[in-house]
């Protein structure tokens, strides 16, 4: 559960399609093709395929629906993170959250219901002998 | 055939200086043509229309920014190729489109390989780079022509004097009627082409607008320099949107510039047009970015 942030997909650079500096204040929808940083404050909704990273003086009152999501800042609302979700110490999050993956810094603060969405495996299932009929053990004795 | 359009005005007059090189080296190429003078502000314009008229097929701007935005407004949806060739040191617009001089220039136009791109439409106008508000917009027309050290200096020591009076300012900004960003600014920069820094080619038909934040006065002089050359934790505040279609209101109306002329005042309506423009571009690809279309 406590593992090293750069062990998970953080937001690229080269991908960053908006950023909302600290002195922004933003009100409605946000939508995005490709990464997403805040630093400021968004009321509103959040929502991209790709990444949301919400820095550690950013004030979100919204809702948040990306691929992966990393909050170090304050959100109050539910957040959906596709795959994974990283609440770092600094981070406060008052909502329901969805996700693939779920990481928690000590420090953090999680206030919610969370539900983890799993993804469906393939179980192999080891060959057993078939256990005979009583039916099936008389007629074998007769064809003996 | 060529149509040449030339501001004897551009680079501090300069053009009256290599004119004949330059006719020669055109001649040289194969691509010479019919060569007009702008006589004032508008001229260019009323010019590109002149040389459409006449039949000809490739309209050139012979000057700085100002020239080159007046042609591309005067050749409208008329399907001409526009060729560029800067005078002047301040032509943001030529270098970001692989053209540093009039000798590389006079190259790229007899190579001729054209692109097409969208333009942008700021009020009445159209522009192919960008639109700035702030700072930059209240400098752009004092940036020297000339490249000399006793220019620059000059420059750079009343650029760090308005700097320091210059006051951060409040701006709405609203993004496709979908959300509005309130935030206080140094520089409001609208890109219908590459931005420095960025790598990832912008969605065709989307403008880029970079908010700056405020700074204090001598990084803000070090912005205008080099934005390059302030270190990580001293760069301003920076926004970043994408937007079909962007709003702008200013509690003091400032001045904004358009391919680094002065044309209007704020509350502005800046979006993506459908008109489209076919453009001689360097045969090495610069950082011109995704709206634009290859063709051979």
């Amino acid at each position: 559960m406590f593992e090293k942030k750069e062990d998970f997909p953080t937001v690229d650079n080269k991908s960053v399609e908006t950023i909302v500096g600290e002195t922004v204040k933003l009100k409605g929808n946000l939508k995005s093709d490709g990464d997403i940083v805040i630093n400021g404050s968004v009321a509103g909704d959040v929502k991209t395929k790709a990444s949301v990273q919400i820095g550690s003086h950013a004030n979100v009152v919204a809702s948040v629906k990306a691929g992966n999501v990393q909050i170090s800042g304050v959100v109050q609302g539910n957040i959906e993170a596709k795959e994974t979700l990283q609440i770092s110490e600094s981070g406060k999050v008052y909502g329901d959250i969805i996700a693939g993956v779920l990481v928690v810094s000590p420090g953090a603060l999680f206030s919610g219901k969370c539900t983890m969405t799993e993804s469906k495996r393939e179980i192999e299932l080891e060959p057993t002998l078939e256990e005979e009929t009583p039916q099936e053990e008389e007629k074998e004795e007769k064809a003996k | 055939m060529y149509y040449y359009i030339l501001n004897p005005a551009s680079g501090g007059g300069r053009i009256n200086k290599i004119q004949d090189r330059l006719k020669a080296r055109l001649k040289e190429l194969g691509i010479a043509g019919e060569f007009v003078k702008s006589i004032g502000e508008g001229d260019a314009a009323k010019l590109a229309v002149m040389g459409i008229k006449k039949g000809f097929k490739t309209i050139v701007a012979v000057g700085g920014t100002g020239t080159i935005n007046e042609v591309i407004n005067g050749v409208g949806n008329s399907g001409v190729a526009v060729g560029i060739i800067p005078i002047g040191d301040k032509n943001e617009l030529a270098k970001s489109l692989g053209i540093t001089d009039w000798q590389s220039a006079c190259n790229i136009l007899a190579a001729r390989k054209i692109e097409t791109i969208d333009l942008g439409k700021v009020g009445k106008s159209y522009f192919i780079t960008s639109v700035d508000i702030g700072f930059e917009a209240e400098i752009t027309e004092q940036k020297p022509a000339e490249n000399s050290f006793v220019h620059k200096t000059l420059y750079y020591k009343k650029a760090l004097s308005w700097s320091s009076k210059f006051k951060p300012q409040k701006a709405t900004i609203n993004l496709d009627n979908e959300c509005t960003a309130n935030t206080e600014f140094f520089n409001i920069k609208i890109t219908n082409s590459s931005m420095p820094g960025r790598k990832k080619e912008t969605t065709k038909g989307m403008l880029d607008i970079l908010v700056t934040g405020k700074m204090s006065s001598l990084n803000s002089l070090k912005y205008i320099v080099n934005p390059d050359s302030l270190k990580q934790e001293k760069k301003p505040d920076l926004s970043l949107f994408r937007a079909k279609r962007v709003v702008i209101n200013t509690k003091k109306s400032l001045p904004v510039a358009v391919d680094g002329k002065i044309l209007y005042k704020t509350p502005i309506l800046c979006e993506i047009s459908d008109r489209k423009l076919k453009i001689i571009v360097a045969r090495k690809k610069g950082p011109m970015r995704s709206n634009v279309k290859n063709k051979s």
